[in-house]
């Protein structure tokens, strides 16, 4: 079962990034970055605090079950 | 004898500067790196291709053992395809999950070049064709042609997809 990450995308949306400009940040590809949001892949630890460092945000907050 | 140990000794030192020369080549280039969801697919991609492949070659040797009699060109043909469906199944996995190019890569000249490879391929096919050769000598040409064509079809299918796949997840 697919959980898609909407804090994720709120997070972002709140810095007025669009996929495209988080991608670049975190030298991964949109694709990736649409893939985490939307449930269908997993990062990793480093890709999730590469994510949070761009974002400005902890790990709790985006990814960690509250 | 002779002549075919300077064959062998020839081939390995072509082998060599190719290498060399491939080596110092790629030091120039800017470094293409694929991110880790990539590499994952690319990985899974890799695993259909080899098992397309083995499945396939099994199903010749079973085809081919049954028989008495064993077709060279046939036989050759058969592999090609065998071999170009493995290449098919790889590349068309890797693309529609977006794992076959890089970021840095520019994708324009590559469907370029997977087209005019395709066309080539199938051009130079159906000219040996036209011109009286049968068409299990020019097996090869067929099947490299068809399969790079796929490819380029895949690529066009997928980016006519993924526009309305941006479109969504930027609105949503």
């Amino acid at each position: 079962m697919t959980v898609k990450n909407l804090r994720l995308k709120a997070a972002r949306a709140a810095l007025d990034m669009s996929q495209e400009d988080l991608a670049k940040a975190c030298h991964v590809s949109r694709q990736t970055i649409s893939a985490i949001e939307k449930g269908d892949y997993n990062p990793t630890i480093n890709l999730c605090i590469e994510i949070c460092r761009v974002l400005n945000k902890t790990l709790d907050d985006l990814f960690w079950e509250s | 004898m002779n002549e075919h140990l300077l064959a062998i000794v020839g081939y390995v030192i072509m082998i060599i500067i190719v290498y060399v020369i491939a080596k110092l080549a790629r030091k120039k280039r800017a470094t293409y790196e694929f991110d880790e969801r990539q590499i994952h697919e690319r990985g899974i991609a890799y695993q259909h291709g080899f098992l397309t492949v083995v499945i396939g070659l099994c199903f010749e040797i079973i085809l081919f053992g049954a028989s008495p009699v064993i077709d060279k060109d046939l036989f050759a043909n058969i592999t090609y395809a065998i071999l170009c469906l493995g290449l098919v199944t790889y590349a068309g996995y890797a693309i529609w999950h977006d794992a076959y190019l890089t970021v840095n890569t520019k994708r324009k000249s590559y469907l370029i070049i997977t087209g005019a490879i395709g066309i080539l391929n199938l051009g130079t096919a159906i000219i040996r064709l036209t011109s009286g050769d049968p068409i299990i000598t020019s097996g090869l040409n067929f099947m490299l042609g068809i399969a790079f064509l796929a490819i380029f079809a895949i690529f066009i299918l997928k980016d006519l997809i993924k526009k309305d796949e941006e479109d969504d997840s930027e609105e949503s």
